[in-house]
């Protein structure tokens, strides 16, 4: 027994002696052999506040009114976009309707039907607005309603709505 | 007999270890009892310690890093000690510098950079031979870098140096 608390407190002291051995690093120094050194300055990706540094920003019009018998090019909802993203990401921006019906505030059963268009000749279909890490861009959604639309409908208030999403891709 | 031996041994062993007591003293110098005579004894220090080796000493401590917020415009302290223990005509200078105040970003293919202004303490001189001092150097970047990069990790290297040069 007491040589197993022999060796046991033999272990203990070199356990100890050697834990100093862990010590973590200091700064670097400079004296007489040493003249001269390096220091790294470097950013980091969040924020002071330890927020995403990366940031982007879509505006688009709460609501956008058109002329009664306005055909494409004449009903248009105007948006734009800024990023500044992580080297390599880009974000796209995505404009679309659930129904692509507006409905007659009165009475639902009444309808204009649209598309959404690229152009203000309604020859292309919308498409998404995409920008690069760092880019600003603006973008017209032409709301096509064709006049065979107008002119079945009751005159009236109609109305749809228009969901727009972001995506950081990369 | 045999202890009377052992004891004679033993004083013996005794006086043998006192004689190197009486250490030699270098340039012995004796006082006859004359009047006016010289009775004085100079003492004084060496400039290098017991090893022999040069007794003045510096150290500069300095960060191995500093890291910057992503968007910070604020000048951000990049903090260094001096201490010193120099020759009464000397004093130490540590300058701090750039090659080109220019962060890089870490990835290869990101061509962007940040630059930066370097200000603060980048060329100080101890005020005495004997220094124990904190200085900081800073480093800023303005809004329109920061707006005009890709986020990500940008770095450049800051070198210190030291040098032991003559008291103004």
């Amino acid at each position: 027994m007491k040589k197993v608390i022999s060796i046991a407190v033999a272990l203990l002291m070199v356990v100890l002696a050697v834990v100093p051995a862990f010590a973590a690093e200091g700064d670097p120094t400079l004296d007489a052999k040493t003249t001269s050194g390096e220091s790294t300055i470097l950013t980091k990706e969040t924020t002071a506040d330890g927020e995403d540094g990366a940031t982007f920003t879509v505006t688009y019009p709460a609501s956008t009114e058109f002329d009664w018998n306005a055909l494409v090019g004449k009903a248009n909802v105007d948006y734009s976009a800024t990023t500044h993203l992580k080297f390599g990401h880009t974000l796209t921006v995505n404009v679309a309707s659930d129904t692509n019906k507006m409905v007659l505030a009165d009475d639902a059963q009444y309808a204009l039907e649209y598309t959404l268009k690229d152009d203000a000749a309604g020859t292309t279909a919308l498409q998404d607005l995409v920008l690069g890490a760092v880019a600003e861009g603006a973008k017209t959604v032409y709301v096509d309603i064709p006049q065979a639309q107008w002119d079945a409908a009751p005159v009236g208030t109609y109305s749809d709505i228009l969901t727009f999403t972001a995506t950081v891709n990369g | 007999m045999k202890k009377v031996l052992s004891i004679v041994l033993a004083v013996a062993m005794l006086f043998t270890m006192s004689v190197m007591a009486f250490a030699e003293i270098k340039n012995p110098k004796t006082i006859n009892g004359t009047a006016g005579e010289d009775n004085t004894a100079i003492v004084k220090t060496s400039t290098v310690d017991k090893d022999g080796k040069d007794a003045t000493w510096y150290k500069v401590t300095f960060p191995a890093e500093t890291v910057i917020a992503w968007g910070d415009t604020a000048p951000n302290a990049v903090e260094y000690k001096v201490e010193s223990q120099l020759a009464y005509d000397k004093v130490l200078n540590v300058t701090v510098t750039t090659e080109d105040s220019t962060m890089s970003a870490s990835e290869a293919a990101n061509t962007a950079t940040l630059a930066y202004v370097l200000g603060g303490n980048v060329d100080v001189k101890t005020a005495t031979a004997v220094a124990n001092e904190s200085y900081a150097a800073s480093v800023t970047v303005a809004e329109a870098q920061w707006a005009a990069a890709p986020v990500g990790e940008y770095s450049d290297t800051l070198t210190f140096t030291a040098t032991v040069v003559n008291a103004d």
